[in-house]
């Protein structure tokens, strides 16, 4: 700093008044015009134009940002220059010498001066340089006044803030002094101070804001967002920080256009994450994940949000095609932060605590106590236990116990219902709020430097997270180190950038979690002893077997409530990228990456714990005679280990080339080949009789083939031995190109191709890979010369068409077959059919139509993107039912297609501009999705009712919600349905029927429109940031009452008072009546009969974020440059719902995500 | 940086390599090309599974009381009382599924083997495996037949509704019905097969394998339930004469809850019934049921059988694991039934010393040493019955016997009606009644569409 400043002083005169400031490659523009630069060779003809013209020129052509003034006029001087193939230096000496100017390289630009070599001072005169006072204004691009912009000597202190005008005013400024022009959301404007009387400083949107925002990254480039045909979608670093998680995806929620997480997921395989829609059936449909120009194989969980400078989504074909076949779901860019040039050392500290509520576990229906004793008298009454009565150790609830013990005379009437009275008053729920859950508290801390020097910048970062979780024994923390750097070497020729990426993370849990298994269990009695429960076995059973020489057969849930199973996570990336200038405008890389992570998952079932004793009691044998305890399970704790390991290897050889030739043409282009090699390994082993003190253990004792008698009943069984032993390979292969031509700069033409070969099992060379590509257009109408509306200074049209895709290597050509390693009755291994041969197995495309229009009214007042979409994807791999007769029950294949489309809205709208401002961000979507063709049966009208995912229907969104039609009840409190147009009770044939069309269609289980309203309002140092969020025209299915599944002992049902229990209660209700026996087909039909469907539109409160911000201007004597504080609620309510039932749509069955509340602070030094 | 080079370097050498792109992608995957693989494949547990409806409709037991009737899962609620609708909205039933997943592997294992190079020190090896395969397919087509179609019956046979005859392992191709007789010439063809290609050692240690004694005492267990009585002597005769071990009985322990291993000595090939699909009417389950008390009373004393076979707890007698070793019933094929067939045959065709003989040799191991009185020409006018009876004792809890001897008995005439009292309602079995074919279960009649059974 102290050089740059040095060589500014040196000179006395310089040009100085700064009016324009030119950037052309914004992407480059950031980078130090260092003196190297001036070795460039540029080509130039210019016949009498004006000098302003001939700098613009020359700045675009070099790459490199030129500062130059006004002053005198001297700029409209016509000049003349021919140059074919000439260092810069001697291009700007021819120009600038005849009109007395010289220039120099200051910070990071050129500077043009007037020509003060004859009067320059020595440097003993630098003290008398002249001062004097300044004057100006700061303005918007559209001329707005900017009130609150900081003014300040460059690295140094500030000198002013500009009032409500915009205006500022600042006495005894020495000459040549570089001043930083800075606002928050608008780039920051250096200019080198002349005598004038008033500067006016113009600063651009902070949406073009170099590198953070007008900058999108691919993960092969970043691109100027003004020359992307495709559809990106930027989330900066403020729209990451405005929510507080542990988790980056959590942070994308509701404020990226397209991309929508589900909490209430259809299809259990599935993660919720969709952008744009669903374009897969079964094979991966999660998007692609990139991390610094890599796909990260780890946990996500496992990248410090605190890291993240910005995330790009690339949503169509243009965008995505360069990641090929996995590009098919999208592809979300997560770039880190860096370090800049010459930048002193910036020192970031984030830390917040968030709070939440217990889980609510009132939410989950709930048959009360008395209702499910009541529901046990009944199928006490009609027999139902008697077959578990007959023997004398299967488990029954207390109520039967209590049942059984009148019915053989043991208790009298008034003492069964004395006791029945007080089971009917505990209600589990309360024990388990009291000793199970908790609220959880969740910490992040996380220190950050950044800086560079002349040669390198570096980034270094390490985040702490420590998080209780809502059950008491479960926690998890969190450390992340993050370090990279960046060397300019051989005079910036060659750049070598090095990454480095640790995580661990450890979750602990009770894999023995308690699971109630009647709502009147109680954890502890009125003495706080902690009491055992009902499990496995009957209590009068347990209590006397074995004569006292058992362990203690007793399950006391809150003796074991702790946790006995760690999971850590180890993740280490190490990236280098090594790029060399060949010659201007080609450049080579080669980058490498090594990704390496385990997860190690310890589960230590102590001796003492339920899970031990019960199963060491479960293979003793007491001989009858000598009374000798035989024990299969040796003494000690029982442990299973399981390592996961991965090993990815990736290298990528690639050649940029930028260069514009003429005024008019400019070509960006790249092409390379990137080859991976992941490779994964799991082992996992059990010890029996592990002594953690010695790690001796007894497995040598055991025979895991023979099958060992149970104490109680005439079972065998073997003991597992828990191994396991597995391996994958995933290797890929790819060659990629990418092109993009504008010409005059309103014209931008884009293509891709890509060439994706990975190691599909079973297929033959020339089918493993598949070629995918891409075009699109760009016409930046604003740009022509005929373009007169004052009022929309930016219009541009965008189309796009190419084809992405998706693979399923779970799927290959040949039949193929699982050896489980086990083994048949007679120890002979065998092998499992996993997969019947298919033949004309294909890789899955999807091709993607995108038109987009960009948009801006005059000042900023509206800005916006309107995108419209088609994908549609074809050869998609199905699964289906087939007929059992074929010797599988489900087929997979190339055997459906889908479309989706949709439109992508954001507008952004500045509505208040004054002392409090008003900004507002409404992000709307709009995306349908049908599946259009299907060549195998959808099987039953039950199947598809049941997983409409997995029996798609032709003309149907994939995730549909269908029932069936239900007419009122019979007067026995029957369900009617209708069978070929007439009223039936006939639910085996009503269920099993295949035509289809006797089904309701009652909607898309997805939302069809959904976004985000985000308000922001600021006054002075006070931000408040209100998210609502909508979702509207989906369906969802509630539960209600299922026989069945409560005979078996759920009582988690909803409705039970509801349902039929006298007649002409079928006038009131649709609850069918409680019969016995349970008929499977009768619970079937009311589970998805139409009654139980609701709509799922909600609008909510998704979140609320309030700041306030000090800096060292404020308050001068603050150890910190800046300070935040802000406080965060997350969750906060549903403002407006569709169902009457006070269903969270999104989470219909278990406890809706709680509400949080989180505190932080952000200091900067 | 020169680390991350090399790598580079190294990492691009390793993708010019041709194979590069041939590493297996799950390291448990095999596509089956060696014969330990086609062994492996037909190994699988399905292969050796059979339908558990007969048990559950015979008259075998009877359930005691109606609580525990109720109790139990609709399809064995419904089996129990031959309802019209038998699965009650169960579907992915075993009792056909298994069959077919068994018809897969092995036509898997025959279209597999089929390219396979055989070499002269392997042929041996290659021959009993696709002699396996072939054993497998028929007897999962004559497990289907004989539960999901008519009895054979020489005059209707050519239009009783047989089953898909599924040849191939191609999984798009849906088959309609074959008739009874295309069913029964295929399992006939296929059996051939076998007989020609397997070892005529019964292998000691995997008797989940066919071999040549199991194949024809296959033929002649099919022959017998199609009335074919020479032919089932025939093949009864070349079975024994390979293998024709009996065990003495008074070598069982009568207390034990699993007298029989399943490499027991009787055993030619191991099968059991689905296991986990219809277990409460098991032994060892808690469901009240008793074995028919007119057949406990048959068994005379010193009859070893009858406490090997059964135990009694709790006042109710149930029957323990039998030479499945398992909880399922026994469906294989043993020597007894073998011997048994013999004399049937022998007995029909009225050559009575030769029934006698086999009938004997057969009773003299399941009598208590030195109390068995054999048979003698004077019961020779009744020994039909006689050899019947016998059959039923010994063959009880065998899965399907006892539910193809009642098909085929009425056929022949024996006019056997069968009956259940349940909470004060009588349900009845007349002979030759259509419920003695069980409808095809729900799923496939849905997604194949092939013709259901009426009942």
């Amino acid at each position: 700093m102290l050089k740059n400043l040095r060589s500014i002083l040196r000179y006395k005169s310089f040009v100085l008044t700064v009016a324009t400031t030119c950037f052309l490659n914004c992407a480059l523009a950031t980078e130090i015009a260092r003196s190297q630069e001036l070795d460039k060779r540029i080509s130039i003809n210019v016949e009498k134009k004006t000098l302003k013209e001939t700098l613009d020129q020359i700045s675009k052509q070099a790459h490199i940002g030129i500062i130059y003034s006004n002053a005198k006029g001297i700029l409209k001087n016509p000049v003349t220059i021919h140059a074919e193939d000439q260092p810069l230096t001697k291009v700007l000496t021819d120009l600038l010498s005849p009109l007395k100017l010289t220039y120099e390289v200051i910070g990071d630009q050129i500077v043009v001066k007037f020509d003060n070599t004859n009067s320059r001072p020595t440097l003993q005169k630098q003290s008398e340089k002249q001062r004097f006072p300044i004057r100006g204004k700061v303005t918007d691009g559209n001329g707005s006044p900017l009130p609150g912009a900081t003014i300040k000597i460059k690295d140094g202190p500030a000198l002013a803030t500009t009032d409500s005008n915009g205006e500022f005013e600042i006495n005894n400024v020495a000459d040549s002094t570089v001043l930083q022009v800075s606002f928050v959301g608008y780039v920051t404007k250096e200019i080198v101070v002349t005598y004038a009387n008033y500067l006016t400083i113009s600063l651009e949107s902070g949406s073009n804001q170099l590198n953070e925002v007008s900058v999108v990254s691919t993960g092969y480039q970043t691109i100027p967002k003004e020359r992307a045909t495709g559809s990106f979608d930027l989330i900066d670093s403020t729209l990451i920080n405005r929510a507080v998680s542990t988790n980056i995806l959590d942070r994308l929620d509701g404020v990226t256009s397209g991309l929508i997480i589900n909490q209430n997921k259809l299809n259990p395989n599935s993660t919720n994450i969709t952008i744009r829609g669903t374009s897969t059936l079964f094979a991966n449909d999660q998007p692609l994940i990139v991390l610094d120009n890599f796909p990260y194989e780890g946990d996500l969980g496992n990248i410090n949000p605190n890291d993240i400078q910005s995330v790009t989504v690339l949503k169509d074909a243009a965008a995505a095609s360069i990641w090929g076949v996995r590009a098919g779901n999208g592809v979300i860019v997560i770039t880190t932060k860096k370090g800049k040039l010459n930048m002193t050392p910036q020192i970031n500290f984030n830390a917040n605590v968030t709070f939440s509520n217990k889980q609510d576990l009132y939410y989950t229906p709930q048959l009360t106590s008395s209702q499910y004793i009541g529901v046990e008298t009944y199928l006490f009454d009609q027999g139902y236990y008697n077959n578990t009565l007959r023997d004398d150790y299967d488990a029954i609830s207390p109520v039967v116990a209590i049942l059984n013990a009148n019915k053989n005379g043991q208790l009298t009437a008034a003492q069964m219902s004395s006791q029945l009275t007080a089971l009917a008053n505990d209600d589990v729920r309360s024990d388990e709020n009291k000793y199970i859950y908790r609220k959880p508290v969740n910490q992040q801390y996380s220190l950050s430097v950044a800086g560079g020097g002349n040669a390198n910048r570096y980034f270094i970062s390490a985040g702490f997270d420590d998080n209780l979780q809502p059950i008491v024994s479960n926690s998890y923390n969190r450390v992340t180190l993050n370090a990279n750097n960046t060397y300019s070497l051989i005079k910036n020729r060659l750049e070598w950038t090095s990454g480095l990426l640790f995580t661990q993370s450890t979750t602990k849990q009770n894999s023995n979690g308690f699971v109630a298994s009647t709502p009147y269990e109680m954890l502890k009695d009125a003495n706080g002893n902690n009491l055992p429960v009902v499990h496995g076995l009957r209590s009068s059973y347990i209590d006397t077997a074995g004569t006292g020489k058992l362990l203690d057969w007793r399950d006391i849930p809150l003796n074991d409530n702790y946790s006995n199973q760690t999971t850590s996570l180890t993740d280490y990336r190490f990236s280098n990228q090594v790029s060399l200038k060949i010659v201007p405008g080609l450049q080579l890389s080669a980058q490498y990456l090594y990704e390496k992570g385990s997860t190690d998952l310890v589960l230590d079932n102590s001796a003492n714990s339920y899970y031990v004793r019960n199963l060491v009691n479960t293979y003793s044998q007491i001989d009858p005679v000598t009374g000798q305890v035989t024990q299969a399970i040796p003494d000690g704790d029982i442990l299973s280990k399981d390592n996961s390991n991965y090993t990815l290897n990736t290298g990528r050889l690639q050649l940029n080339f930028d260069r514009k030739f003429g005024k008019d043409h400019q070509v960006t282009a790249l092409a390379g080949y990137e080859i991976s090699n992941y490779t994964s390994t799991e082992d996992a082993y059990t010890f029996y009789g592990y002594n953690p003190a010695t790690s001796a253990n007894g497995n040598q004792s055991i025979d895991f083939t023979y099958q060992y008698p149970q104490y109680y009943g005439y079972n065998t069984g073997q003991i597992p031995t828990g191994l396991t032993s597995q391996g994958t390979t995933d290797r890929n292969r790819s060659y990629f190109a990418n092109a993009s031509y504008s010409y005059k700069h309103r014209y931008i033409i884009t293509g891709s191709a890509r060439r994706d070969e990975s190691n599909i099992f079973g297929v033959s060379t020339n089918q493993k890979g598949v070629p995918l590509w891409s075009t699109g257009l760009k016409w930046k109408i604003n740009d022509e010369p005929f373009y007169k509306w004052d009022f929309l200074p930016l219009l541009a049209l965008r189309a796009t068409y190419g084809y992405n895709g998706n693979t399923d290597k779970s799927t290959t050509a040949y039949l193929t077959t699982l050896s489980l390693g086990s083994v048949n009755s007679f120890n002979a291994p065998y092998l499992q059919i996993i997969n019947p041969p298919n033949p004309s197995l294909r890789w899955e495309k999807v091709g993607v139509t995108n038109l987009g229009i960009d948009f801006g009214l005059k000042n900023n007042i509206l800005t916006g993107t309107i995108e419209y979409y088609i994908k549609n994807a074809t050869d998609l791999i199905a699964n289906t039912p087939v007929a059992p007769q074929s010797g599988v029950t489900q087929f997979r294949g190339n055997a459906a297609d889908m479309r989706d489309n949709g439109v992508d809205i954001q507008f952004n709208l500045r509505i208040l501009n004054s002392a409090i401002s008003w900004n507002t961000m409404i992000l709307f979507n709009y995306v349908t999705n049908k599946v259009t063709h299907y060549e195998l049966n959808a099987g039953t009208d039950l199947n598809i009712a049941q997983g409409n995912y997995v029996n798609p229907l032709v003309g149907y969104p994939l995730y549909s919600i269908f029932s069936f039609l239900s007419a009122k009840l019979d007067s026995k409190g029957n369900p009617q349905g209708y069978l070929n147009g007439q009223l039936s009770e006939d639910y085996t044939s009503i269920l099993n029927s295949t035509n289809s069309t006797s089904l309701i269609y009652n909607g898309s289980a997805t939302p069809k429109y959904f976004g985000t309203i985000f308000n922001n309002f600021n006054y002075k140092r006070f931000a408040l940031s209100v998210g609502i969020g909508y979702k509207l025209d989906y369906y969802f299915r509630r539960t209600s009452l299922n026989y069945g599944s409560l005979y078996g002992g759920n009582f988690n049902q909803a409705d039970f008072n509801n349902r039929w229990q006298n007649p002409g209660d079928e006038n009131h209700t649709y609850v069918p009546s409680m019969i016995y026996p349970d008929n499977i087909y009768r619970d079937e039909f009311y589970t998805y009969s139409n009654v139980l469907v609701d709509r799922a539109d909600n609008i909510r409160l998704k979140d609320l974020r309030f700041s306030y911000a000090l800096d060292k201007q404020l308050i001068p004597g603050l150890p910190f440059k800046t300070l935040q504080v802000y406080f965060y609620a997350n969750n906060l309510a549903i403002l407006w719902r569709a169902n009457h039932d006070g269903l969270d749509p999104d989470s219909p069955y278990a406890p809706p995500l709680t509400k949080t509340f989180s505190l932080g602070l952000n200091a900067s030094f | 940086m020169v680390v991350g080079f090399i790598s580079l370097l190294c990492s691009l050498c390793i993708a010019c390599e041709k194979n590069f792109l041939d590493a297996k992608p799950n390291t448990s995957i095999v596509t089956p090309t060696s014969l330990s693989d086609f062994q492996e494949l037909l190994d699988v547990g399905t292969s050796n599974r059979t339908s558990s409806l007969p048990q559950l409709s015979c008259d075998d037991y009877y359930i005691t009381n109606y609580s525990s009737y109720t109790a139990l899962q609709p399809t064995e609620r419904n089996a129990y009382v031959w309802n019209k609708d038998l699965f009650g909205g169960q579907i992915a039933r075993a009792d056909w599924n298994a069959p077919y997943t068994s018809i897969f592997s092995a036509n898997s294992a025959i279209s597999g083997l089929s390219a396979y190079k055989v070499s002269s020190s392997d042929q041996v090896q290659y021959n009993n495996i696709k002699g396996q395969a072939y054993f497998n397919r028929a007897f999962a087509f004559f497990d289907l037949v004989r539960n999901f179609s008519p009895a054979y019956d020489q005059k209707t046979a050519a239009t009783d509704l047989g089953i898909p005859l599924k040849l191939s392992p191609n999984v798009d191709q849906i088959l309609q019905r074959s008739s009874v007789q295309q069913t029964y010439d295929q399992i006939i063809s296929d059996l051939n097969t076998a007989c020609n290609l397997l070892n005529s050692q019964v292998p000691i240690q995997y008797r989940n394998r066919a071999s040549k004694p199991s194949a024809y005492a296959l033929f002649a267990r099919i022959y017998l339930s199609m009335r074919k009585y020479s032919q089932a002597e025939l093949y009864a005769d070349s079975s024994l004469a390979l293998y024709s071990t009996l065990i003495d009985y008074n070598t069982v322990s009568k207390t034990a809850v699993t007298p029989f291993t399943n490499t027991n000595n009787e055993t030619t090939l191991w099968a059991q019934e689905s296991a986990g699909l219809y277990l409460n009417v098991q032994y060892n389950a808690s469901t009240n049921i008793n074995i028919d008390t007119t057949l406990l009373a048959s068994y005379q004393p010193g009859d070893l059988r009858k406490s090997i076979y059964f135990v009694t707890t709790n006042g109710l007698t149930k029957a323990k694991r039998g030479y499945s070793a398992t909880p399922s019933p026994f469906v294989g094929i043993a020597t007894d039934e073998i011997y048994l067939i013999k004399a049937e045959c022998a007995a029909r065709r009225q050559d009575y010393p030769t029934a006698l003989t086999y009938l004997n040799t057969l009773l003299v191991n399941r009598y208590t040493k030195g109390t068995y009185v054999p048979y003698t020409t004077a019961s020779s006018a009744n020994l039909l019955n006689i050899i019947l009876l016998e059959r039923r004792k010994e063959l009880v809890w065998r899965g399907n016997l006892r539910w193809d001897d009642l098909r085929r008995l009425n056929k022949e005439g024996a006019n056997i009606t069968l009956t259940r009292v349940l909470n004060g309602v009588t349900y009845t079995l007349p002979p030759n009644s259509p419920l003695y074919v069980f409808p095809i279960p729900d799923d496939e009649i849905a997604l194949s569409g092939i013709q259901q059974n009426l009942r």
